[in-house]
């Protein structure tokens, strides 16, 4: 247990509160087992020559101006930058259907056709994108989500993960 | 070499002087943890880095291990409820098994998991927001607290405990949270995660606990009955 490391000098009103919340609270075992297999969800698709793409805005993290009802819009995000190729960037607006799945309509820049592959923990499904860089895909699954462009640009390219 | 954060505990302001008799603890939720054998890992935070990122899948559910309590209690400070606290944490594993690789300061990875948990927790609690743009007038945030059938698992001085700790404000649970659930983390990167100025966080952190001691010593956790509920003081810990 101990030797390396030096002891912490810690309250122990803080130790109390960690046993506490290890009993009230404790992290559902469903959520370490999602966490374990996270790196089998991400190399199941995996090009180490791949390009990466961060989140470069989201309207849902933005602020509402007072006065304004929130939930007009739908929720747009944009991905772009990291390293992936020069100028790549996907715009995707997120809608929620009847069922509580989500549909999503894009545009990716460079242009197509080529395909897009959206990521989720429970799978990947794959859509069309056309000659102008738009996409659609229904019945995604809310929760993490991350996008996957091929065939469009250089190399092949991926959105970081974001919840949705 | 692992940088921890014992200096900035130490250097971490006013430090309430314990009660006489010394600080009372809650044995029985700390011995079931015990019993679940957590907090016993020791391997180098940089060594697992190192391994996990080459792909070492024991090393990676190490990290895990080590770190889940962190990150599910930054999305549940947020007051997120389980299934989007459970989002939250995916999103932030995902995020991590695809970036570890690149991560140059292993000392940095609770900061980063905390911040990344935040980040995404403010989006869902965001994005909910926006799919329901028409709450019923009035009607408060949905708590995820913790019911009857929860609290029965836990004795009267847990309780007395608990009920103390719900009574803090909003900034000294999500302070008192994240310490309790993360050692390894720095003052800098509780700032970051919290948006509290590093220089605050010592007297925060000093100035809630104080308030929980004493609203605990109101309510006999921690003092006169002490002897009589049978845990005699010099036995502790």
């Amino acid at each position: 247990m101990s030797g390396e490391e030096p002891t912490i000098e810690r309250d122990p009103l803080l130790d109390d509160l960690a046993a506490l919340f290890a009993v009230l609270d404790p992290v559902p075992s469903h959520v370490i087992e999602a966490a374990k297999a996270a790196p089998e969800i991400v190399s199941a698709w995996s090009d180490l020559d791949a390009g990466f793409l961060d989140v470069l805005a989201d309207t849902a993290m933005q602020a509402v101006p007072a006065g304004v009802r929130s939930g007009g819009g739908a929720r747009l995000v944009t991905f772009g930058a990291g390293d992936g190729p020069d100028g790549c960037s996907v715009e995707v607006e997120v809608g929620v259907e009847p069922s509580g799945t989500l549909r999503l309509v894009g545009l990716v820049v460079p242009t197509g056709p080529g395909e897009l592959e959206v990521r989720h923990p429970g799978g990947t499904l794959r859509v069309p994108v056309d000659e102008l860089g738009r996409f659609r895909a229904a019945g995604v699954p809310p929760g993490p989500l991350s996008l996957v462009l091929h065939g469009i640009g250089a190399r092949a390219t991926a959105t970081d993960w974001i919840t949705v | 070499m692992i940088v921890t954060i014992k200096e900035t505990w130490l250097a971490g302001g006013a430090e309430p002087a314990p009660p006489a008799g010394g600080p009372a603890r809650v044995r029985s939720a700390r011995s079931l943890v015990d019993a679940r054998g957590e907090g016993r890992v020791n391997n180098s935070l940089a060594d697992l880095v190192a391994d996990a990122g080459r792909g070492d899948q024991r090393a990676w559910r190490e990290l895990v291990d080590r770190f889940s309590k962190l990150v599910w209690s930054v999305a549940r400070s947020h007051r997120l409820d389980h299934a989007d606290a459970a989002d939250v944490c995916q999103t932030t594993w995902l995020r991590l098994a695809e970036h570890l690789h690149t991560l140059r300061d292993p000392a940095r990875l609770p900061g980063w998991l905390a911040t990344t948990a935040r980040r995404e927790s403010l989006r869902v609690i965001a994005g909910r927001r926006r799919e329901t743009p028409d709450p019923m007038p009035g009607e408060p945030d949905p708590d995820p607290g913790y019911g009857p059938e929860t609290l029965v698992l836990i004795d009267d001085r847990d309780t007395r405990l608990w009920q103390a700790f719900d009574g803090l404000s909003e900034r000294c649970r999500q302070l008192l949270k994240i310490l309790s659930s993360a050692p390894e983390m720095s003052y800098s990167d509780v700032g970051s995660v919290l948006g509290i100025p590093i220089g605050s966080i010592g007297p925060t952190r000093g100035r809630c606990l104080d308030i929980l001691r004493r609203r605990l010593v109101a309510s006999d956790f921690i003092g006169s009955d002490f002897g009589s509920s049978g845990r005699p003081r010099g036995s502790m810990g």
